[in-house]
């Protein structure tokens, strides 16, 4: 299952983070990773508020992948 | 578990001695690639230097010049604490002219860092950029996929 960072930008500055397929508690380090690495590069962030998301919305996401993973042999069959 | 997140965000460059230092810095680096990006969406250059009302000339770390205001807006770091501030004159210049400048040299050089930091994790990266209808301000998506 591949695991996605979006990312969104505001025009004020504002970072909306959205992690996706992070096993366990993973995310939350990841998201550590990416602050430190961000002050590093001169943008210092302040935590407004973190969501966990709801474990259905989770399910989904892992069918989600299931789904892609299934394509791979058509798309490569036809190469 | 994986989650949804809110920053807001202050920008402060590593602080360094000398312009041969900050020219090896990744954050000084990556913020003067995001003035150049600014310059060059408006039509302007980077400079080092801005003007006011009455012509006078006054150095700066960096300075965004564009068409729209002919003064520019400065950009001063701090040596000692890297933080960034902006300066300038802003008489018969409209408001949001000045106000959207700096949101676009924020918002291109919090871009640069993201992509940066997700790079640096090893994630594949992509853009998209979106304009809101309403208040015409751009929202800029950038996705990690590992």
């Amino acid at each position: 299952m591949p695991r996605q960072v979006d990312v969104e930008i505001t025009s004020d500055g504002k970072l909306h983070l959205e992690f996706t397929g992070f096993p366990g508690e993973e995310c939350f380090d990841e998201a550590e990773k990416i602050q430190k690495l961000l002050a590093g590069l001169g943008v210092h962030v302040n935590v407004d508020d973190i969501q966990r998301k709801p474990g259905g919305q989770i399910e989904a996401e892992i069918g989600l992948d299931e789904k892609r993973e299934e394509k791979i042999p058509t798309q490569e069959g036809k190469n | 578990m994986s989650h949804i997140s809110t920053y807001s965000t202050d920008l402060q460059l590593n602080p360094v001695k000398g312009e041969r230092a900050a020219k090896n810095d990744t954050s000084w680096q990556l913020f003067r690639e995001a003035l150049e990006s600014v310059a060059e969406e408006h039509g302007g250059y980077v400079d080092e230097k801005i003007s006011n009302y009455f012509g006078h000339e006054r150095e700066c770390t960096f300075a965004l010049r564009v068409p729209q205001f002919q003064y520019g807006l400065g950009i001063d770091v701090d040596e000692n604490t890297g933080r960034v501030s902006f300066l300038y004159d802003s008489y018969g210049v409209r408001d949001e002219i000045i106000e959207t400048l700096k949101d676009d040299v924020k918002q291109t050089f919090t871009t640069l860092a993201v992509s940066q930091a997700l790079n640096d994790l090893n994630y594949s990266v992509e853009f998209e950029e979106q304009v809101d209808d309403e208040t015409e301000r751009k929202r800029i998506l950038v996705r990690g996929v590992m």
